[in-house]
């Protein structure tokens, strides 16, 4: 039994010429298929190592693969079919757009094919289009990214605010408002005036281990608690809140 | 006719001639999936009732994606006897598309760079239109592109005798070269 390096690295030099070949990188006839499956079946592995019969049987289907490409070279050879590139180009070059249609269409096996319409496709594409708001109107309603944004800049940073103030007096806040319990994050982010203020800063909570973030993936809510101790993380990791944009 | 064999036969209508995938026709799986193991069974008694509008269900060993199964399509046996009549979404202009990068996809072992076709075609019909059209090939299913690459889509491998088209485009280069060579 041997599970030495040198026979993972005849697997894997099979697997790569394969993928070689599959890829056009590599020309079939220039590997010894034969030479290549004496040496693997000289190889005695022991089944317990799995990663090694799994490599085996990767290599074994590279060889097939380079085999069937040797077979399929072999017979457009003999049929006069193999082409190569500037066999191709020459083609192309000389004959005209009509006569490669009709190369085309000499060698076409039409098939019988209907395009249908179900009704009820009709009817929720009437439907889509009945509640549809005019594109115009649409525009109007809803707001730009460039709004949006500047909406949201004027909100954080228009108005000059002591950041480390505004944090610490929102977790006191969040300390009485929730009694030590889980709350809504929403509820809470939007009680006050500025949502994307309170919201930016009650990230810097969070991340300073202040709050404890639960999330509901099933009901789709998120959750806080404030603590009372500060957390260090382990394994810190994020969550992503979409604010709606004019709500608070 | 039995209600049964009107429910089997229904279902391979709808199966066979109704566009529903990228491709035409439909795998032997599902055959045996919505008609039982016997499905030959009623392909062959289904072909009783179209031959006679001259259409005809034909089974096509296909290889692709490294995968292997039997498609079933419906051809018409006799061609189209209507030629006035346009039956493919397809224009001349796709249609030497088609068989330009069909030439090179079959040259190449492991597909062509689409660069390299796009190339060639924008010399005869121009960029644009020859990005249009592999576009339109592409979606269609009778192109593959994947990494840049262009391979043979699987709607090529049902419509196309791609070795006897291989041998005309050969055959018809030689001539051609005879006949400039003779002149």
């Amino acid at each position: 039994m041997r599970r030495g390096s040198r026979d993972t690295e005849l697997y894997e030099r099979i697997i790569d010429l394969a993928i070689g070949v599959a890829e056009g990188r590599i020309d079939p006839f220039d590997v010894d298929v034969g030479k290549f499956l004496d040496r693997l079946s000289g190889l005695d592995i022991d089944p317990e190592f799995t990663d090694l019969l799994m490599l085996d049987v990767r290599a074994l289907h590279g060889l097939v693969t380079i085999l069937e490409a040797q077979s399929r070279r072999l017979r457009d050879r003999g049929y006069g079919l193999y082409l190569n590139r500037l066999l191709i180009r020459m083609a192309v070059e000389k004959l005209g757009v009509d006569e490669l249609v009709n190369v085309l269409s000499a060698s076409w096996r039409p098939i019988m094919e209907l395009e249908y319409m179900d009704k009820d496709l009709l009817d929720e594409a009437f439907t889509y289009y009945l509640n549809l708001v005019d594109l115009a109107l649409r525009s109007r309603l809803v707001p730009s990214f460039r709004e949006v944004a500047l909406d949201i800049s004027a909100e954080l940073f228009n108005e000059p605010i002591d950041l480390e103030v505004f944090v610490e007096g929102l977790k006191r806040e969040l300390m009485e408002f929730s009694k030590g319990e889980f709350i809504d994050y929403f509820d809470f982010i939007y009680r006050g005036d500025s949502p994307v203020l309170r919201a930016y800063a009650i990230s810097f909570l969070i991340s300073d281990g202040w709050v404890d973030v639960k999330v509901d993936r099933l009901k789709k809510k998120i959750f806080i608690r404030p603590r009372s101790e500060k957390l260090v993380f382990k394994d810190p990791a994020s969550v992503v809140v979409v604010l709606g944009h004019g709500e608070g | 006719m039995a209600r049964d064999k009107f429910v089997k036969f229904s279902r391979l209508a709808y199966l066979l001639f109704f566009r529903r995938h990228g491709y035409p026709g439909c795998k032997d799986w599902e055959l045996e999936k919505y008609l039982g193991r016997n499905y030959k069974e009623v392909i062959a008694e289904f072909n009783k009732y179209i031959e006679p509008l001259g259409l005809r269900v034909e089974e096509v060993e296909v290889e692709f994606g490294g995968e292997s199964w039997r498609h079933y399509v419906v051809k018409p046996i006799y061609g189209s006897s209507l030629t006035d009549i346009k039956t493919s979404s397809l224009n001349q202009i796709d249609l030497a598309v088609l068989a330009v990068s069909l030439a090179y996809v079959l040259s190449s072992e492991g597909g062509v760079p689409k660069k390299e076709v796009v190339d060639v075609l924008a010399r005869k019909f121009g960029k644009n239109r020859a990005l249009i059209s592999l576009g339109r090939l592409i979606r269609y299913g009778y192109l593959l592109e994947r990494d840049d690459k262009l391979y043979t889509g699987l709607r090529t491998l049902l419509e196309i005798d791609v070795d006897k088209f291989g041998a005309l485009l050969v055959g018809r280069l030689k001539a051609s070269s005879e006949t400039s060579g003779g002149g």
